[in-house]
């Protein structure tokens, strides 16, 4: 190992992860470059390479850049939408609000984008990202100034990208895909609001604030890049940078080397997809909510709190040892936490720190939280989720998605899916328990929990 | 059953193990693992598009990663799902070449019962093994 390993969690959900946690943090540890230390996150469990909850920085000069450290779904990440109607005036209409949705946004296998696109449009929308949208009147200017990296993270090279990638992504724009992929209708109910003056400056003001929340990625487009890539740096690593990792899924590259840039270039292109992806999701939320509640989304109030990636490789500054640094700082089912201050924040997040959405089991809720000074120990990365605890075959075997259904209905959840066997893998007893995740991440001091949201409406693929 | 899915490998994914006494007869029960996760009753799937692929590599785990990322890709590109008609595998000086003919139909949530959607097949654990008894091989899919 060139730096030590350091693992966020309570006593119990130390006890509770499997010992792949422990031995892929050790791993991410040996990469060349790597500084400060391995991270995982309190979420953390068993991933390819790096554990989902990994973080690692490397010295840009140094260091290499790993297909593992982002993961295959590049940019899956979470957008939180609020509105100003509460849990009263949806209740009536919930069924039929669930099942719009359900019939707006694409989710399951094989859905296909509503929206029509060649080769030549992906390629922009690479360049591009969420602006792209905009342009072409999915979504407001505004969307982009609450999400990360403005929507469009510079530098994408869709040359790097190939032609199997293209044509896996081109019909998939707005989709949801699966597993545990989501769209989901909140509550933030009073007794869970834990900051009230943060929650006021995201715009939760009300109680019982009806508000959507998603998660989803780069869909097949991010898989197969990073498929490309981790095959190409199996070959180099060994004939041209003589690099030897633990595990297959730690193929690296050196950052500054050709095959890292160009690896780097095409990331950025599955990361502005799912940008795009995201925010023409969110368009027909807005398309969804107007039909049903015959009102102007601006009326709704439905504006967007945040959108962030927990799987993304990005340049940023830290101060480390005492000195500004640029670093390359990968994340893995991890999700950037900016403490207040931090000058790539939207001016109206300055004073709070950076919303950050953590998604729980569709059983239980989630959390917005902020992010805080302190979280500068872990290169300002916090969770990303609960984790699952149970295989998606034995979640099969316990359970059936019908009966989940009515499960969750007979609990205030209308739910609408795709694959009821999908359903039945999601079942809230197959993940850890999210209140845990987040008061381990409190306590670490990388995050500070504003609310938790309670669903009442869950659209899955 | 020619495959199995294993509970204990991966719990934010699916593994599973496949056989067969030839390596043909393998990767063709790997690609109905795969596909049994996508749709149920995959062997009520109609003959109304074909389509030929062929895959080559000199590792025969690296192969069938692009084996089954052929017909992933069939699945994103064209909204296909495809069962396997005709395969072969020949060796040529280093290199495993699989060519094969498939057939199905465009994914319709109407008809067809659909499960989870599979994006990659990964790395994890990866093996081809060729014993007495035959060819078996473990593969994590990514969903």
């Amino acid at each position: 190992m060139r730096v030590p390993a350091r693992i966020y969690a309570s006593e119990k959900l130390l006890a509770e992860m499997d010992s792949m946690v422990f031995e892929q943090t050790a791993n991410v540890a040996t990469l060349p470059g790597i500084v400060g230390y391995s991270l995982c996150m309190p979420d953390g469990h068993w991933g390819y390479g790096f554990p989902i909850g990994g973080v690692a920085a490397m010295d840009p000069a140094t260091g290499v850049i790993s297909p593992g450290g982002i993961g295959f779904d590049i940019n899956c990440g979470m957008r939180l939408l609020r509105s100003n109607l509460d849990h009263d005036e949806i209740k009536a209409k919930l069924p039929e609000l669930v099942d719009r949705l359900f019939g707006s946004v694409p989710s399951g296998v094989g859905a296909k984008g509503r929206i029509r696109l060649s080769v030549s449009d992906l390629q922009e929308i690479c360049r591009k990202g969420a602006r792209w949208c905009i342009e072409k009147g999915y979504g407001w200017d505004e969307d982009l100034s609450t999400t990360e990296e403005g929507g469009c993270i510079a530098g994408a090279t869709p040359e790097n990208v190939s032609d199997r990638a293209m044509e896996r992504g081109q019909h998939q724009l707005g989709t949801l895909g699966s597993g545990n992929h989501y769209l989901e209708i909140q509550v933030s109910r009073p007794e869970n609001v834990f900051d009230a003056d943060r929650a006021k400056a995201f715009g939760l003001t009300r109680p019982n604030q009806v508000v959507v929340m998603f998660h989803c990625g780069s869909r097949g487009f991010g898989h197969q890049i990073a498929t490309d890539y981790i095959a190409v740096f199996l070959r180099a690593m060994v004939s041209e940078f003589h690099i030897t990792v633990p595990e297959r899924e730690l193929a690296c590259a050196p950052f500054g080397s050709r095959i890292g840039q160009e690896y780097f270039g095409a990331m950025k292109c599955a990361v502005n997809m799912a940008f795009a992806n995201r925010q023409l999701i969110l368009h027909h939320v807005r398309e969804a909510f107007t039909d049903v509640f015959r009102k102007d989304p601006k009326e709704l109030g439905l504006h967007q709190i945040y959108d962030v990636a927990h799987n993304i490789a990005k340049i940023e500054t830290h101060i480390f040892d005492g000195t500004r640094r640029e670093l390359l700082v990968h994340r893995k089912g991890s999700t950037r936490a900016f403490g207040p201050g931090c000058k790539e924040l939207p001016a109206q997040y300055l004073r709070t720190g950076q919303p950050v959405i953590i998604g729980g089991s569709m059983e239980t809720g989630s959390y917005l939280l902020a992010g805080v000074e302190d979280g500068k120990q872990s290169f300002y990365s916090t969770a990303h989720g609960s984790g699952r605890i149970m295989s998606r075959k034995k979640a099969r075997h316990l359970y059936r998605g019908t009966e989940l259904q009515k499960r969750m209905f007979e609990h205030g959840i209308y739910v609408r899916t795709a694959s009821f066997a999908g359903l039945a893998e999601e079942a809230g007893e197959a993940y850890k328990n999210i209140d845990e995740v987040i008061t381990a991440a409190s306590a670490a001091g990388l995050a500070k929990p504003v609310v938790r949201l309670t669903p009442i409406g869950n659209v899955k693929g | 059953m020619p495959y199995e899915y294993l509970e204990n490998v991966a719990l934010s994914d699916v593994a599973f193990r496949a056989s067969g006494k030839t390596l043909e007869e393998m990767l063709v029960s790997a690609w109905e693992a795969t596909l049994a996760l996508m749709v149920e009753n995959p062997q009520n799937l109609h003959a109304q598009e074909f389509r030929s692929f062929q895959v080559k590599d000199t590792a025969a785990d690296f192969l069938l990663c692009k084996f089954l990322g052929e017909l992933i890709y069939f699945k994103d590109a064209e909204t296909l799902l495809l069962r396997i008609s005709s395969l072969q595998v020949q060796k040529v000086q280093d290199d495993l070449i699989v060519s094969g003919e498939a057939f199905g139909e465009r994914i319709d949530p109407m008809r067809h019962s659909l499960g989870v959607d599979v994006k990659a097949v990964t790395l994890y654990q990866l093996r081809v093994e060729n014993t007495p008894d035959g060819w078996n091989c473990q593969v994590v899919l990514d969903v």
